[in-house]
């Protein structure tokens, strides 16, 4: 099933230059796809259309087969959950618990429902002895899988990292894609957007939308878009370290293609 | 300024830590009220201002609030206090003959009702200091602001956007560490550009003020820019219904600590309105009641207390 | 200039509630000239440690020289006018962009210069410069700094401090934020300040960027010291990785190692090289 839809798709926050320029691609309900592409490309304006803060000036978007209309965005959007890049700026809550409650309030969830969801949520994202900690007290990545945890409580369809990773620290990191993983194995339905710059991270994922200066530069998977590694040079994005090197390897005449990770590679050399 | 632990809210568990926020307000306003009576003679007025002192240690012992805290406060506005007390001194009263000179400060009559009525000033300040120390030590910002927002409520008949300054209030408070933060780091970055923020002229003072408002403010936009769309993004509507995860608890605790902070209003107004002195019959023993009550109060606090083991919530 | 820290010690907040001993019987030596790395866990004391290198932050006990330049806890050997280190000594912190304010570009950048008295046309000058070499040109001068992208408003506060024509130049996770393109250039920039004769001072958690740039790299952790190293004896020689990340390289390296083949480690700095040192070793 098609959860997202993009057709045609075109912003512009002036009115003169298109940050976004006719994109289109759908998702399948319960993948995980990376948007990759640099700085300016249009990728967080792409997360801002999704979850309905900003409204498109060409195209359409349907998620859940509806459209971004104003009586529909609130049904949308409770059915999508962002986490973005600042993990200061999105801790409205003063401590842990009350910023995971946050969003149930919004929704009006009973009082009486709000502790047991709460309990679950943060012990999903290891943050169970927390819950009366201000943020301050912290650290990046703990704020961001308070974030989470957050958006777990309203058990979204489909969510959105929006450069998620991007301020933390290794272990924060680390941290944060543990959390990604458990949650697909414990709910394989969840859909994921993750919008990055990390290529190892992006490289895990089922599918992978390249963007360059506002448009769809091209749509694969891992290994599809491996085959064009060339033109993604080209637009000034990295590749994977195992393909790097194996490609540097090539060009010395060692050709071990095929290894899938290190310990391939090096099995392979000895 | 991160270190300022004047009146900042100490998590404990406490019998005054639990009560319900908008009580503790009641309580506090009720107290106020009973500080500012005036009384027949200035023997009263002080064995009064001991009383409703003594009654407020006995909350600062029980709610784990240190002395030291007090006195800190005390120091801090010493300079007020003595202001206060030296011009109370030197200003005419009215009658000031009546209870005679104290001494002379060369040919200048200090009198003492004047010694007495700054005195009164003085232990005013006192008492209310310590009072809203008592509240703010034991009540966290949040649920002051949660309280805040409950006595605004009738207001909102009037379309007073009570609920709307309440999440303002509350989110500025937890942004008050980070913007702290922020502030430190651009001093920082801007006295490695050589700015000097303590000494020089009045005009490179004002570009050091300038270079540390400028970013500061930018980068409180941007914040406050993201905070909406993350808000908005989490379904936030400020007309909107709303539940509430925190909900007050009246308790028995609170009918009883309001009904006694009413108790030792009543006391005070009627000690004043019947227009006591110290010769009047009755009063004497009155007096000795309430310090004995309030001593069974202090007991039985302490035995809530230690049963409850005020146990320290720590950081 | 060399920057020689003797059991520096060094606590914030003492004698309250908040006392937090961020330092501990730092003995250390910057060589002049190195490209210097200082890696380890969020909070180990890292920031707290380059605050000292320029008098932003005095030692508790225990004296920092940095050339001439005395940053004491004894206020009888510290040097009187500390504010003139900073022009020696630079730091670029975290997420500079954030510390622009001026209206353009070229007066951001001349800010640094004027505040130690130099006359406002020599400062524009300079400011040129620096602007030129952090690889923005002419057409900038006049912009605002709040037109440029995050990239380049971080040049252009690298160049607010390059302006200074400091001796030393730290810089605090220069690359946090920014795309593998944007970081690339940014730290080749670094790399031609270090070759043009400037001692670099880096703190980083990318641990690919540190095999890869630096001559020598100090490990902390709570405070202390607990290795110093050129980078590959820390990541391919050593076993013991003081919780810090392994560089994908290494991780090669290592399962070589685990083959019974020992690559010669000393050339190894990138993809490149580890590629020529596995074709030597297949020959």
């Amino acid at each position: 099933m098609k959860i997202v839809e993009i057709e045609n798709l075109t912003y512009s926050y002036d009115g003169k230059k298109n940050v976004l320029k006719n994109v289109s691609f759908s998702i399948e309900s319960g993948k995980y796809i990376s948007v990759i592409g640099h700085n300016g490309s249009g990728k967080s304006t792409l997360a801002r259309l999704l979850i309905g803060l900003l409204r498109p000036k060409g195209g359409s978007i349907k998620a859940f087969g509806m459209e971004y209309t104003k009586e529909n965005i609130l049904k949308i959007r409770s059915r999508i959950g962002i986490v973005f890049q600042n993990p200061d700026n999105q801790f409205i809550g003063s401590t842990v618990q009350d910023d995971i409650a946050f969003g149930l309030e919004n929704r009006c969830v009973p009082q009486d429902k709000m502790q047991g969801i709460i309990d679950e949520v943060s012990t999903m994202v290891d943050m169970k002895e927390y819950l009366t900690k201000e943020p301050e007290t912290l650290s990046g990545g703990q704020k961001q899988r308070v974030a989470i945890a957050g958006v777990l409580a309203l058990s979204p369809d489909l969510i959105i990292f929006d450069e998620a990773t991007a301020m933390l620290d290794p272990k924060g990191k680390r941290e944060i894609n543990e959390t990604i993983a458990k949650m697909r194995k414990n709910n394989p339905e969840l859909t994921l957007i993750s919008i990055t710059h990390d290529i190892e991270e992006a490289f895990n994922s089922d599918e992978i939308v390249v963007l360059s200066k506002g448009e769809v530069f091209d749509i694969g998977t891992p290994a599809e878009l491996l085959n064009k590694a060339q033109e993604l040079t080209s637009i000034g994005l990295d590749q994977p370290f195992l393909y790097k090197l194996k490609q540097s390897l090539k060009s010395k005449g060692i050709d071990v293609s095929d290894a899938a990770n290190i310990e391939e590679l090096v099995n392979k050399l000895c | 300024m991160k270190n300022l632990v004047l009146g900042r809210y100490s998590a404990y568990d406490s019998f005054v830590h639990k009560l319900d926020p908008r009580n503790k307000i009641m309580c506090l306003v009720v107290l106020m009220v009973a500080v500012f009576f005036e009384y027949q003679d200035y023997s009263l007025t002080f064995i009064m201002g001991g009383i409703l002192f003594f009654f407020i240690v006995i909350l600062m012992i029980v709610s784990h609030i240190s002395f030291v805290s007090l006195l800190k406060s005390l120091v801090s506005l010493w300079f007020l206090i003595l202001v206060l007390f030296v011009i109370n001194v030197l200003v005419p009263v009215k009658n000031a003959e009546s209870l005679g000179v104290a001494f002379y400060i060369g040919n200048f009559p200090i009198y003492l009702l004047s010694i007495f009525q700054s005195l009164k000033i003085v232990i005013r300040l006192i008492l209310m200091l310590s009072l809203t120390l008592v509240l703010s030590a034991t009540t966290s910002p949040l649920d002051m602001t949660f309280a805040f927002e409950w006595f605004m409520n009738p207001l909102k008949v009037i379309h007073f956007p009570a609920h709307e300054i309440a999440m303002t209030l509350s989110i500025a408070l937890r942004f008050i560490p980070t913007l702290l933060n922020e502030t430190e780091r651009i001093m920082k970055a801007q006295s490695s550009r050589g700015v000097d923020f303590k000494h020089g002229k009045l005009s490179s003072r004002f570009k050091a003020i300038v270079a540390l408002i400028v970013p500061l403010f930018i980068s409180a936009f941007q914040r406050s820019e993201e905070l909406a769309d993350a808000m908005e993004a989490r379904g936030y509507d400020p007309k909107a219904k709303r539940t509430r995860y925190h909900i007050f608890h009246w308790g028995a605790d609170d009918t009883y600590s309001l009904l006694l902070c009413n108790i030792l209003l009543g006391g005070v107004i009627y000690v004043s309105v019947a227009k006591l002195t110290l010769d009047t019959p009755l009063v004497l023993p009155w007096i000795l009641i309430s310090i004995s009550l309030l001593i069974t109060v202090l007991l039985l606090t302490g035995i809530i207390t230690t049963n409850r083991k005020g146990r320290e919530i720590s950081k | 200039m060399l920057i020689n820290f003797k059991e520096v010690y060094f606590t914030y907040s003492p004698k309250t509630p908040y006392e937090y001993e961020a330092l501990k019987d730092i003995n250390l030596t910057i060589k002049e000239g190195s490209f210097t790395f200082i890696v380890g866990k969020t909070g180990c004391g890292k920031s707290t440690l380059i605050q000292q290198m320029n008098g932003l932050l005095v030692p508790s006990s225990g004296e920092v020289t940095a050339g001439e330049y005395v940053v004491s806890s004894d206020k009888k050997r510290r040097t009187k006018k500390l504010s003139n280190l900073r022009k020696e000594v630079g730091i670029v912190f975290q997420f500079s962009e954030n510390q622009l304010f001026e209206d353009t570009v070229e007066k951001d950048v001349a800010f640094g210069p004027m505040n130690f008295g130099v006359k406002r046309e020599e400062a524009l000058e300079i400011a040129h410069k620096c602007i030129d070499s952090v690889g923005l040109n002419e057409s900038y001068y006049q912009r605002s700094p709040f037109d440029l992208s995050g990239g380049n408003r971080r040049r252009v506060a690298i160049a607010g401090i390059l302006a200074l024509q400091p001796k030393v130049l730290i810089l605090d996770e220069p690359t946090a934020g920014l795309d593998p393109r944007g970081s690339e250039e940014i730290m080749s920039l670094i790399q031609k300040m270090n070759k043009e004769g400037i001692t670099i001072v880096l703190v980083s958690h990318d641990m690919n960027l540190v095999l890869r740039y630096a001559t020598d790299v100090i490990v902390m952790n709570d405070g202390k010291i607990v290795k110093e190293a050129t980078p590959d004896e820390l990541f391919l020689e050593n076993d013991e990785q003081y919780s810090l990340e392994t560089p994908l390289i290494a991780k090669v390296v290592k399962a070589f190692h685990d083959k019974g083949v020992n690559l010669d480690t000393t050339n190894i700095r990138d993809i490149e090289s580890l590629a020529n040192e596995i074709v030597r070793f297949k020959k």
